[in-house]
């Protein structure tokens, strides 16, 4: 007698255990839907899931690999959505991106939901209905000419500047290179340095030139005696002064090439030019013709180079208004005087 | 001017034996059209007792110009065209026994003359080279036992032509060395050539005519070695052929690697030398540093050896030797 009822109890228990399990599955709903049931091959749809669950559950969505069902493939798994729709209840949401390259009618089997209580350990699944997606190839229509066509290519974007850029400066930094490559070959075949270092005097030429003038001067070489020494410094003072001056490398040049130079270019004055000759072509005759000149002749020389150097130094025009306001008063003055006379 | 004596009385010396270069110039111009620096080569050459080897392309006058030379001037005349199959002794000649005397004779061989005109030189062995060198520096020629002094004055004028490389026997440095002038001749200006075609086209092509004798030139050579070289000529040549020789020491490091030998103190004498000429041909009694720019190059550019790299970047001794004279300092 004891044992049926202790029978008794226990069934009333586990029945109590089902119905309330029971009730708890009937809050929790789950669903898969896609955009649409038939695709043409190739074709990307979604596969939707959505999942109405009480707050107090936990509910595991599903998971697959790369493929749904051998041969749906899965391109993209978005994340899950929530949203609250009362105080109770949950909408969870799920899609996945698939696709199909083969034809054909596939059936997409149940998905099974696991769910439990927070306040139970046991745990009990929910499953989707299953539902069949068609796939369908092209219609060709094998009476046309072009009914079947090769693959098309992929149709090539339109190149931004930015994808170009890169690029352009490649291309660019290769020109300046080569171009760099051919000035550096044409320098070395012409022997010259790859920087020209012109050194300039820091003062002007022709204030270096009067004071060499001044020292030969000074030094009164021919007076005593040593003629020869006298015009081949003179000489190396002017050549000197024209390097400078003029930028003629006059130093490795001979008396005729730097009276030519001055004949083919025009850069002196008429008288300039017949100082400059008369002063290299009797010190080439002392100096390699072993002419003694006459005593006159050496101070025309020392002359005729202070004057050379003088009359064809660089002159800097500086602006002085204070001159100019004192010539034209003077201007001025001078006009008054000539209506008075 | 109160000129000194040494120096007007060598002036006057050389307006009275120059006097001969004005001529030969007019008796070669009948000739030779144009090809001046050529003429003033051979002049150069002969003057100061110096050999010439002219190099040019076929058909520049190149033999022409020196047999017309040894026209102007009444000398004994020799051309002996040089060929692979030429032996020394077709060259300073060889010893021939005589069943008559039952002994052995000399027969001297085409050297024996004033001018000799060694046509095509490379193309002739090394030994046919060597012995007509030998006599170019020795002046001599020794044929069995005997040795004959040849006749003076004694001028080898070779030519040689830059193509035409296959079977030729290139002249070793060594042996260039004892040429005097090595001079490059080329195409003549359009003008010229129209003048050339006339006179080929005329029915008698002209002739230099002779206004010169062997003693003439003997003592205008005399004259050349007096022409007056002052110190500061001397250092300018010194300093050209050292610079040749030790680029670095001039600011010219870049030819240190192009050069692998400079010029020889043979160099040095013959630049002296044809300066001196040169000074002669124009009336002067003094060497300017002119006259040792205008010969440099012809005395220079067999003179000058380079290097792999040279020929691989195309740098020729003429470059150099211009680089050379534009940084050296003129006295």
């Amino acid at each position: 007698m004891m044992n049926r009822k202790i029978e008794r109890i226990l069934l009333v228990f586990i029945l109590l255990i089902f119905v309330s399990f029971r009730g708890f599955s009937q809050s929790i709903t789950v669903k898969a839907s896609v955009d649409t049931n038939l695709i043409l091959i190739g074709d990307q749809i979604k596969l939707h899931f959505e999942l109405t669950q009480p707050n107090n559950f936990q509910v595991n969505f599903p998971n697959f690999n790369d493929t749904i069902i051998d041969k749906i493939e899965i391109l993209e798994r978005l994340n899950i959505d929530t949203v609250i729709v009362n105080n109770n209840l949950l909408l969870l949401k799920q899609d996945y991106l698939i696709t199909c390259f083969d034809s054909g009618i596939y059936e997409i089997p149940e998905f099974k939901f696991a769910f439990k209580s927070n306040n139970d350990t046991l745990s009990d699944t929910i499953s989707t209905r299953s539902f069949y997606i068609g796939v369908q190839t092209m219609k060709i229509d094998t009476a046309q000419a072009n009914a079947i066509a090769d693959i098309k290519l992929p149709i090539e974007a339109p190149i931004t500047i930015n994808e170009a850029l890169p690029y352009i400066l490649y291309a660019l930094a290769i020109i300046v290179f080569v171009l760099l490559v051919i000035y550096l070959i044409r320098k070395r075949k012409k022997h010259e340095p790859i920087l020209k270092k012109k050194i300039k005097p820091k003062e002007p030429a022709n204030v270096i030139a009067l004071r060499d003038l001044d020292k030969i001067k000074h030094e009164k070489y021919w007076q005593k005696g040593k003629v020869k020494y006298f015009h081949s410094i003179v000489t190396d003072v002017l050549r000197t002064y024209i390097e400078n001056r003029f930028d003629i490398n006059a130093m490795e040049k001979t008396s005729q090439e730097i009276i030519s130079e001055f004949t083919n270019s025009n850069l002196l004055e008429k008288k300039s030019f017949e100082k400059l000759k008369q002063i290299l072509s009797l010190a080439d005759f002392v100096k390699f013709a072993k002419l003694n000149p006459l005593i006159d002749e050496n101070e025309a020389s020392l002359n005729n180079a202070y004057e050379f150097v003088n009359k064809t130094k660089k002159v800097v025009e500086i602006d002085n208004p204070e001159k100019d306001k004192e010539n034209e008063k003077t201007e001025i003055i001078n006009d008054k005087n000539k209506k008075v006379v | 001017m109160n000129e000194t004596v040494n120096i007007k009385e060598l002036n006057e010396r050389i307006q009275k034996e120059s006097s001969f270069v004005d001529m030969i110039n007019i008796e070669m111009n009948k000739v030779i059209v144009g090809q001046k620096h050529l003429t003033e080569s051979l002049l150069i050459g002969l003057l100061s007792d110096g050999h010439i080897l002219l190099e040019g392309v076929p058909g520049l006058a190149k033999t022409l110009a020196i047999s017309t030379l040894s026209d102007i001037i009444d000398a004994k005349f020799s051309r002996i065209q040089f060929t692979p199959d030429l032996l020394p002794a077709d060259l300073i000649g060889t010893m021939i026994y005589s069943q008559k005397k039952e002994e052995f004779t000399v027969k001297k061989g085409p050297i024996f003359t004033n001018f000799v005109l060694a046509d095509e030189i490379n193309r002739a062995p090394a030994k046919v080279q060597s012995a007509l060198l030998e006599a170019m520096q020795e002046k001599q020629v020794t044929i069995g036992d005997n040795t004959f002094k040849l006749e003076r004055p004694f001028l080898v004028m070779a030519t040689q032509n830059p193509i035409e490389q296959e079977g030729t026997y290139p002249l070793p440095e060594a042996q260039v060395d004892r040429f005097m002038l090595k001079v490059v001749i080329d195409y003549p200006k359009k003008e010229e050539e129209k003048v050339i075609i006339r006179q080929n086209l005329m029915e008698t092509f002209p002739k230099a005519t002779k206004i010169l004798k062997a003693e003439d030139i003997i003592r205008a050579r005399k004259v050349v070695r007096d022409v007056y070289m002052d110190e500061k000529i001397e250092k300018y040549i010194v300093d050209i052929v050292f610079a040749t020789r030790y680029p670095d020491d001039y600011n010219l490091s870049q030819f240190k690697e192009m050069i692998s030998y400079g010029g020889s103190p043979r160099a040095s004498i013959n630049l002296a030398l044809a300066a001196k000429a040169y000074a002669f041909i124009n009336r002067r009694g003094y060497v300017i540093p002119e006259d040792i720019r205008a010969v440099c190059h012809d005395v220079l550019r067999h003179r000058i050896g380079l290097t792999y790299q040279a020929e691989a970047e195309n740098i020729t001794s003429e470059e150099i030797i211009s680089q050379v004279l534009n940084t050296v300092e003129v006295p």
